[in-house]
């Protein structure tokens, strides 16, 4: 009896140890992590990948703070109580406060990516263990600088001074680290950045990997980010980018039109954003958006068609109506009734008596899912890089020749050329006016309003233009209507309020130290 | 040696042989009774019929026979060669045995706080969780039926809110098997008895995972009896307690004109009829009215769209047990069904039991306990706000004239959004036309409750199986060696069917499927060592557990069916990729492991001196390299003062004990991989064209990685007195404890600059202390008619004690409604604007509007517009500003004590108990105030409203939120008091005589009435219709325990009748 129980003890003790080796050390199968990961090509390229996402996330939100910001949109039902709707109004009327709805996801979005492109950098250096092609090891880092350098540059263009952020960082880490002057994030980390990218990447790529960053892509947005800075050296090093970028081989300014829809010939202009002809030679660079059902689709579409409309023109989902073009902008369209690019960037729809004016551009007929349309998403393209070329020969004071690059756009449109410009500030007039037009809704105007105060010597050009523009040219129009609940704030339209505020939620988390807040907030 | 045989030949020859039956005082025959005679080695024990025969020395014998439970009789045999005895019930020796963690202890040794609930009658309250029933009925645990829909299971709290990040529920532990989500699965029927280990002593052998307490659940066994079956079943109806007062279009309408009569009637109001300064009638609302006055056939009463106007549960449950010296079994089968108050709202339950212990010899007992169990949920897709906003204009389909009116198909659906831009005429209850063009009567983009919820279904099936084993071996006297084994099976599988155009217009249709698969392997191997020895008696317990647990989720989302009834994968034109905004295919796999060592010695000296020291080593896969292990020991002391001579004098002190303890617990509920940055899904595009998706990985999780976490740790003390008075009649039980929870895993803020949001950390604490109070009272305990009371009360107060280093942390609503946790209060109070009343004069909006800050500058209205009928939102700080800085406390979601008294009488062969059971001083914040419908239309929020300055309402009444300016949710105006007291349980029982049922064949039939919330008493104030629900999906799920107490939309309490029978034969 007592040899059975012995026996019986004995085996047990052998099962349950056999059964436990490893159990408090296994990693879960399906939770992946970022330690050690990055070894080995496929794994690098799908990081990457999740870094270009990574962008398009943050394009989902930007339109608030550069375009409603601007002169270019408002929200065509102000004030109709809903709280995202109020907020978009507090932008809108320079009341941002730093608890924004919508700031800090922005904020986050763009750190969020910047901490996967350094999550990746360290894996694609020279001389680490990923080392097998050249080609390949220097594309791959190339791109995640231009990445980087994309989002600082957004960063620095919409708050200032930044946080500098080159590795991963932990909780405590990250309390330690103070905003740097916004010259020293240009210095070391945009502008080292993209020439590295710029010396790095391809003109182009192979039908799969078509849509990557190119080097004139690095290229295009290092020239803006010496026209930001400004000055007469800085001028001359961006001419010399933009000369190269117009003269790439891959890159045009489309002129001609072969799509129809619905029998009509589209015109070249619209052409370029048709869903059927993404990737023309006008693109540069775009980030990218794939309709269906694969959680990859563009929002926008769904953003912004207009509020109450159902399914009239947005096939699925419901329109959110946010995002309107100006009344001053549509009248700046409509004030030459041949230009074809009014048609493509805007719409108006008749509800009852009022009429709802919506921005048209990103229109996908062939959605299936709510906010999942197909449009990419244009970010750098040729008449971008002919206008800024224009742009900076205004400034040099070459008139002439600015005047060329501007009705090569113009005409384009099918507007009438200019005869001539007269003076420096007729020239740059003329060149954002047409930036403005050509580029409307891209998320352009509110970078040209910042470039405004070194090219034309007024610091607050940008803040008066704004001022006009809301309570002079629209006020009866637009705001009026909705005074009682959007007094007049025009106190706040100052120039100093041209960047954003820091979150208040990133000031109070560091415990640590002091983060300034931009002044006049 | 001649004495010695002649003297046993003597005996053997005087030998008298007794028979005879001992039973209890009903009669009922007592099986297993110790029967012996004095100075003498005979001894037997009773068999199942309570029989018995020994044979006696002679006529001058004694008979001892005892009972555990009842007094002990000493029975001379004198001539009587028959005995028939009753035994009694002793209170006072009677020294049940209650289940502690890894074993059982007697009640009267026992150090720590411990509840203990035998199962009398409580399978006869309809319910189908084992929690609900429990509601009341024990001393520091809040029981709290947050969501009334059939087959949803209460929130459960030992004594309070400990941890305040990582998971508070606590630890079911099933016939020695830590289950998750125990309680749903059992059957009431099943269970024997239920104890919950409250203090860390008691629960720090279940070391990491008891933080929140444990909850014993032993089940029924076999005894040593025939076969014996019991049928028990009841069935009974469910209605709505309480269901909000809406207003038709006509009676909202009506409304109006009477204010605009009374406005008429105020020569304060300087307005004309043009300007509608009068008449606050919008033209959206003319068209409401119009529609429904011309064009509906009736007024659409939505409540009914999505009530039924009875619920209904039923339960029935048949059991065999029995067994014999070396076999024991439990065999039963249950199914329970409830169809809840809301309409598609169902559950149904199937379990099976089957328990066998067996003692294959001497010193080896094997046992298997298998418990298959099956489980369906229908659950309501909406939620109640969704029908109490719609107006009763809408039809729910078109009819002909509403067809032609928008241009709609006669009998289909009828949207919101149909109405839009309507244009039409009409005579208005003015007596004038009304011109309405381009209006759209309702804003909604949603389709209709109706059509939602007839073209959803959501339904859960629930498959668990958890069976395990033990074996025992007797290696020596008092060493015992013991295995259990055992696996947990659960699959879940939820599927969501949305056909075309079920939520919103043009949507194609859906099919939505999680499934889980939910495995838990366990090992547990101990040795248990008892010994007595004179006044000595020790026990030990030593051994390693093992457990395994593996998570297996997918979820597949599929679209495009070709026909709304076709909705299965293998016909779906597309899957949806999970994405941050549309949730898709997906799946998550996950396993942890735990490994422990555990250890405990008790020991008592003359059964008056306690002691028990115990440990607990675990080590969990959540934490990194060096911080997986986990230590919580535990320690408690006892001292029976009733034992000692100096008190045993006192007749009427029958116990009298006094107790401490001190222990440690842990808590690791944090998400796996949470000490490492994740890696996500992130799929990018490339490609000429359109391109094509490409693979992409990013940490795009929430959660930064911290490396340094490890286990958070609560230490109690615990200080406990039980007496006894008067034989027992009176017995009490307090409680005092005093619980800090230390190096908290808290979930902190990172600076977003890291690219994630939130991180674990260890950092912080908690405090929970509060006094329990268990009574029980036997006050009438005459022959034919008792009275017994049991009764408790707890209190429990919580403080945050250290948050870091940060003062206070905010917590948000889907409101934005902030929930803030201060150091030295409170873990939650509601952070908000204080308000005074509504603003009813000209001159105070003046006023308002003149104040200047110190400045000079007048104060931004943004959200807080001074305005007649508005909001007077109180500028607190007195800067004549009002902003964030002037937000108060308005209120918390802890009660300031709960309650439950149980009344039980017997009258003959009648029954009847009842419970009474209680909050007090616990504040919830009233969701449905930010939906303008519901504010409009629910006379709770339009009653006594203000009008105009001379018919100001009761002062307090906002005219509604939308002119106010405010946002009514951010301020006390939505914080009402959420106390109640209700008669919970009633049950009136009618037991037929022993005598009668003989007849019949059968040993006992009862049958009972019961009904549930009979009385239900809210506080004043308050406007919804079950204070006990709170939201607990979005931001108050369980995954944030820092913001509690909001309801929005809940359905409301049933009030249930029932009929039940209990047949054993």
């Amino acid at each position: 009896m007592k040899n059975k129980i012995g026996i019986i003890i004995v085996l047990l003790g052998a099962m349950f140890f056999s059964a436990c080796n490893s159990l408090i050390t296994e990693e879960p199968e399906s939770l992946l992590n970022q330690v050690n990961f990055f070894t080995t090509p496929t794994r690098i390229n799908n990081g990457i990948m999740g870094c270009y996402q990574g962008m398009a996330n943050i394009k989902d939100d930007e339109w608030r703070f550069t375009e409603i910001r601007s002169d270019n949109t408002c929200v065509a039902s102000v004030g109709t109580g809903t709280t995202d709707r109020a907020d978009i109004c507090d932008l809108k009327f320079f009341r941002t406060s730093p608890s924004q709805n919508g700031l800090l996801s922005l904020w986050y979005k763009l750190f969020q990516n910047i901490s996967n492109v350094n999550a990746i950098l360290p894996y694609v250096a020279v001389g680490q263990k990923y080392d097998p092609i050249e080609t390949e090891r220097a594309q791959y880092e190339g791109e995640l600088l231009f990445i980087r350098a994309f989002h600082y540059y957004t960063l620095v263009n919409l708050w200032g001074d930044m946080f500098k952020v080159t590795t991963v960082i932990g909780p405590l880490e990250a309390k330690k680290i103070p905003r740097s002057p916004s010259i020293e994030i240009y210095n070391e980390i945009i502008i080292p950045d993209l020439i590295k990218a710029a010396n790095q990447l391809p003109e182009s790529y192979s039908a799969n990997d078509a849509g990557r960053i190119t080097k004139w892509a690095a290229k295009s947005l290092l020239a803006k980010t010496y026209m930001m800075l400004g000055g007469d050296a800085n001028l001359t090093l961006a001419k010399g980018l933009l000369q190269e970028v117009l003269a790439a081989p891959q890159h045009r300014l489309v002129t001609t039109s072969n799509i129809s829809v619905g029998g009509k010939l589209l015109s070249p202009y619209a052409t370029i954003f048709d869903i059927s002809n993404e990737l023309n030679p006008e693109i540069i660079f775009a980030i990218r958006y794939k309709g269906g059902a694969l959680g990859i689709g563009s929002p926008f579409w769904g953003t912004f068609a207009p509020e109450g409309s159902a399914n009239l023109f947005l096939k699925i989902g419901t329109p959110v109506g946010n995002n309107n073009p100006t009344p001053e902008l549509m009248n700046l369209f409509n004030a030459n009734p041949k230009d074809t690019r009014a048609d493509a960037c805007f719409r108006v729809w008749v509800k009852g008596t009022t009429n709802i004016q919506y921005v048209s551009k990103y229109m996908d007929a062939t959605m299936t899912q709510a906010l999942q349309a197909e449009n990419d998403w244009i970010e750098i393209r040729y008449a971008d890089i002919v206008l800024l070329y224009a742009e900076v020969l205004a400034q040099q004071n070459d008139y002439s020749t600015a005047l060329k690059e501007v009705n090569l756009i113009r005409s384009r449109a099918g507007v009438n050329p200019y005869i001539s410009f007269a003076s420096k500030t007729e020239a740059l007039d003329s060149v954002y006016n047409e930036r403005r037009l050509e580029l409307a809704f891209e998320n352009h105007r509110w970078f040209d309003l910042l470039r405004m105060g070194k090219a034309y010597g007024d610091p607050d050009k940008a803040i008066n233009m704004l001022k006009t523009s809301i309570f002079v040219t629209d006020w009866t129009a637009l705001y009026s209507l909705y005074s009682p609940i959007l007094p007049p704030t025009q106190n706040n339209f100052i120039t100093n309020r041209m960047l954003l505020p820091i979150p208040q939620q990133e000031i109070d988390t560091n415990n640590e130290m002091v983060i300034p807040q931009n002044t006049s907030y | 040696m001649f004495i010695l045989s002649c003297m046993s030949t003597a005996s053997l020859l005087a030998q008298v042989k007794i028979s005879g039956t001992v039973t209890d005082r009903n009669k009922e025959p007592l099986i297993g009774v110790n029967i012996k005679v004095i100075d003498s080695k005979t001894g037997t024990i009773t068999d199942i019929n309570g029989k018995f025969t020994i044979a006696v020395p002679n006529t001058n014998s004694v008979i001892v026979f005892s009972y555990i439970g009842y007094k002990t009789i000493q029975q001379p045999v004198g001539t009587k060669t028959e005995l028939y005895l009753a035994m009694e019930e002793d209170s006072k020796t009677m020294d049940e045995v209650v289940v502690v963690a890894y074993g059982t202890q007697k009640k009267s040794h026992l150090t720590g706080a411990v509840s203990s609930l035998k199962n009398d009658k409580l399978d006869e309250i309809p319910v189908s969780n084992i929690g609900q029933a429990l509601q009341g009925k024990l001393a520091g645990v809040q029981i709290q039926n947050v969501d009334p829909e059939a087959g949803e299971s209460p929130v459960i709290r030992v004594r309070g809110m400990g941890s305040i990040s990582a998971s508070l529920s606590p630890l079911v532990v099933v016939d020695g098997f830590p289950i998750p989500d125990g309680l749903n699965s059992l059957s009431m029927g099943d269970v024997e008895s239920i104890e919950v280990l409250k203090d860390a002593a008691s629960a720090a052998m279940y070391g990491s995972r008891a933080a929140g307490g444990v909850i014993l659940v032993t089940t029924k066994s076999g005894n040593i009896t025939k076969p014996k079956y019991q049928f028990k079943m009841y069935s009974g109806i469910r209605k709505a307690l309480k269901l909000p007062e809406m207003m038709s279009t006509d009676q909202y309408t009506q409304l109006l004109y009477n204010e605009a009569a009374m406005r008429m009637k105020d020569p304060s109001v300087d307005g004309t009829a043009a300007t509608m300064k009068y008449n606050l009638i919008t033209t959206s609302e003319q068209a409401a009215y119009l529609i429904g006055k011309y064009y509906s056939d009736q007024p659409t009463n939505w409540l009914d769209e999505g009530l039924r106007q009875n619920g209904s549960s039923q339960n029935y449950q048949l059991s065999a047990s029995g067994g014999d010296k070396n076999t024991k079994y439990f065999i039963s089968g249950n199914y329970t069904s409830e169809d809840g108050i809301m309409k598609n709202n169902t559950y149904d339950k199937y379990n099976l039991r089957a328990k066998v212990d067996i003692k294959l010899s001497k010193a080896v007992s094997i046992g298997v306990n298998i418990t298959p169990s099956y489980s369906r949920q229908e659950k309501p897709v909406n939620d109640l706000t969704d029908y109490t906003r719609y107006p009763s204009w809408m039809p729910v389909r078109h009819n002909a004239a509403t067809a032609a009116l928008t241009g709609k198909v006669n009998g289909d659906y009828a949207q919101a959004s149909d109405f839009n831009g309507i244009n039409m005429s009409g005579l208005g209850l003015n007596g004038e036309t009304w011109d309405v063009t381009g209006v759209s009567p309702f804003n909604s983009s949603n389709q209709s409750p109706t059509s939602i919820r007839e073209r959803t279904s959501v339904i859960t099936d629930d498959y668990r199986l958890n069976s395990n084993t033990y074996l025992t071996i007797d290696i020596l006297p008092g060493l015992q060696f013991k295995t259990a084994n055992g696996v947990y099976v659960q699959y879940k599988e939820y599927n969501k069917k949305e056909q075309t155009s079920a939520n919103k217009a043009n949507v194609p249709n859906q099919l939505t499927r999680q499934t889980t698969l939910h495995t838990e392997l366990l090992s547990e191997n101990t040795l248990n060592y008892t010994k007595k020895i004179g006044d000595h008696e020790i026990g030990a317990i030593a051994g390693f557990t093992i457990q395994q647990t593996a998570n297996k989720f997918n979820q597949i989302v599929g679209t495009g069916f070709p026909d709304e009834q076709i909705l299965s994968f293998n016909y779906a034109s597309a899957l949806i990729m999970d994405s941050p905004s549309i949730p898709g295919t997906t799946s998550l796999y996950t396993s942890e492991g735990l490994e422990s060592f555990i250890g405990r010695l008790t020991y008592a000296y003359k059964n008056k001196y306690l002691l028990s020291g115990s440990i607990r080593s675990d080590g969990s896969a959540k934490f990194a390299d060096g911080h997986k292990w986990g230590s919580f020991p535990a320690g408690s002391i006892g001292w029976r003062a009733s034992e000692e001579s100096f008190l045993k004098q006192f007749e009427w002190l029958s116990n009298l004990k006094l107790r401490a303890s001190y222990g440690l617990t842990g808590n690791n509920n944090i998400p796996l991989n949470s000490d490492k940055n994740k890696l996500n899904t992130s799929n990018y595009v490339t490609g000429a064209g359109n391109g094509n998706l490409i693979a992409g990985l990013a940490s795009n999780d929430a959660f930064l990685g911290n490396p340094d976490i490890t286990w958070e740790q609560t230490a109690e003390g615990n200080y406990g007195l039980d007496f006894g008075l008067f034989n027992s009649k009176l017995n009490v039980t307090l409680e005092y404890y005093n619980s800090n929870t230390i190096q908290l895993l808290l979930l902190q803020p990172a600076m977003y600059i890291t690219g994630h949001q939130t991180f674990w950390n260890n950092i912080g604490k908690v405090n929970n202390k509060g006094f329990e109070i268990e009574l029980t009272t036997t006050n009438i305990d005459a022959k034919k008619f008792t009275w017994k009371t049991t009764g408790n009360i707890s209190t429990n107060k919580n403080t945050l004690v250290n948050y870091g280093d940060r003062p206070y942390t905010d917590n948000f609503g889907e409101r934005s409604e902030v929930y803030r946790g201060i150091v030295g209060q409170p873990s939650i109070q509601y952070f908000g604007y204080k308000s005074a009343g509504v603003y009813t004069t000209f001159e105070e909006v003046a006023a308002a509007k003149a104040l200047k800050d110190a400045n000079g500058v007048l104060f931004n209205y943004a959200k807080f517009a001074p305005i007649l009928g508005g909001l007077k939102v109180v500028n607190t700080n007195g800067d004549n500003k009002l902003d964030p800085s002037d937000r108060v406390v308005i209120g918390k979601p802890f009660p300031d004590f709960t309650y439950g008294i149980t009344n039980t009488f017997t009258f003959y062969d009648f029954d009847m108990s009842f419970l009474i059971q209680g909050v007090q001083g616990v504040q919830l914040i009233d969701g449905n105030l930010n939906y303008n419908e519901n504010l409009r239309l629910n006379t709770a929020y339009t009653n006594n409203r203000y009008v105009s300055p001379m018919f100001p309402g009761d002062g307090k009444t906002v005219y509604s939120n939308t002119t106010s300016g405010s946002d009514l949710l951010l301020t006390d105006y939505a914080v009402h008091d959420g106390s109640y007291a209700a008669l919970r349980d009633f049950t009136l029982g009618y037991t037929v005589p022993k005598k009668i049922i003989k007849l019949l064949g059968l040993s006992q039939f009862r049958g009972y009435f019961s009904a549930q919330n009979l009385i239900y008493l809210m506080a004043p104030g308050y406007t919804g219709v079950n204070p006990e629900a709170r939201k607990n999906s979005g931001p108050y799920s369980s995954a944030f325990p820092l913001v509690d107490g909001y309801q929005r939309g809940v359905f409301p309490l049933n009030r249930t009748f029932t009929l039940g029978v209990d047949i054993s034969f």
